[in-house]
């Protein structure tokens, strides 16, 4: 009852790790609050960026780490 | 007339007790660090309820519960409930139902207080179990296996458990060994208590044509690399070799993720193996016999910090 009179836990941020992502980035990245999801072999193979992406949104991520570079998703 | 002395209002049940400070603190900090960690990987918390129908949390691979299970009957309805003696089976019910469509791999993490009728450790006295785990559902991969074993060290070393060891067993490798080898299903029982025991006196007795096959096995058990090179010297019909090539992978991946990692094989351990469909992991402290959780086949990690 008490915690139906707040406002819902805030959503973190997820982000996809890609199969090439810098995983001290990725450290970097949780440590700032973010959840990362890392990338399983049975998930699409032949992971191209756009494989990449699609897999990304199909997980409900709203960014995709690849190399060291963090970019969101529209 | 019976002199009973008066009831004492410190007196509790055999097997649960009263947490102060520290310890109430140790076990509620210890918690929210291990959850913090999990969420940090993707693993979306659920919180399941304490009770459940006994038909449906006791049904599958919930039945070896059964044992474990204090029952209350619900004085509304006369149904027969059951206090959650593990949440796991609650994660796999839930995984089918609620979160059925939910987009896979399903990663989520729990943590709660369960009940168990007796201690698994002999020398864990509480009857009240601090349960915190993960799951990844849906893959069943060396890189899913892989990834759960590092996030469970991960977590363990935020908690700062010292050092931690996974040992790695594979419990239906024998049984398909056994199968395979067409020993007669009389014998199995008898073969694989053996085995258990790693008595190899009796298993070169009951063993027959397979007895070098399996002594081989038992000495196998060690350090990863090690146990894994003397592994894939035996000769094993296609159906064992497969479930040892799926544990040698799982190493290989382990070692990618987590080079650091201790990391032991077991191939004849088989524990658990009418529920245990692949790689089981148990999670040892260094330096101490007992168990801090399992890591199982479809790969809940389950962690009881120590409660006081």
């Amino acid at each position: 009852m008490l915690f139906r009179t707040i406002p819902p836990a805030q959503p973190c941020p997820r982000v996809y790790l890609a199969p090439d992502a810098d995983a001290q980035v990725a450290a970097r990245l949780r440590a700032e609050g973010h959840a990362t999801l890392a990338a399983l072999s049975s998930t699409p193979h032949a992971a191209g960026p756009e494989q990449n992406r699609a897999e990304a949104q199909r997980l409900g991520c709203s960014h995709i780490l690849s190399g060291a570079t963090c970019t969101k998703l529209d | 007339m019976t002199d009973d002395p008066p009831f004492s209002p410190a007196l509790l049940p055999a097997g649960f007790v009263d947490l102060l400070t520290p310890d109430a603190r140790t076990e509620a900090e210890g918690v929210a660090t291990l959850m913090r960690v999990f969420a940090s990987h993707g693993y979306d918390r659920v919180r399941p309820p304490l009770m459940e129908f006994e038909e449906t949390l006791l049904a599958g691979s919930g039945a070896t519960l059964a044992d474990q299970s204090f029952r209350v009957m619900d004085p509304d309805t006369r149904k027969m409930m059951v206090l959650r003696p593990d949440i796991t089976p609650q994660i796999a019910r839930m995984a089918a139902t609620r979160l059925g469509a939910a987009p896979r791999p399903l990663r989520v993490s729990y943590s709660g207080a369960c009940v168990v009728v007796m201690p698994a450790a002999a020398e864990e006295s509480g009857r009240q179990i601090m349960q915190a785990g993960i799951e990844l559902i849906g893959p069943d991969s060396p890189q899913a296996d892989a990834e759960v074993m590092s996030v469970g060290a991960e977590a363990l070393a935020q908690l700062g458990v010292p050092e931690v060891s996974f040992d790695l067993t594979m419990p239906p490798l024998v049984p398909a060994l056994l199968e395979e080898a067409s020993i007669s299903p009389s014998v199995r029982p008898v073969l694989m208590r053996a085995l258990d025991r790693k008595d190899a006196a009796a298993v070169a007795e009951l063993g027959g044509s397979l007895s070098e096959t399996l002594i081989a096995l038992l000495r196998a058990a060690g350090p990863a690399e090690q146990a894994l090179d003397q592994l894939a010297h035996i000769s094993l019909p296609p159906r064992a070799r497969a479930f040892s090539e799926r544990l040698a992978a799982t190493v290989a991946a382990v070692r990618k993720t987590a080079p650091a990692l201790r990391l032991t094989v077991d191939p004849v351990e088989f524990r658990g193996w009418k529920y245990h469909t692949g790689v089981c992991v148990t999670v040892f402290v260094v330096g101490r016999a007992e168990e801090l959780g399992v890591v199982a086949g479809t790969s809940p990690v389950i962690m009881n910090p120590p409660a006081g």
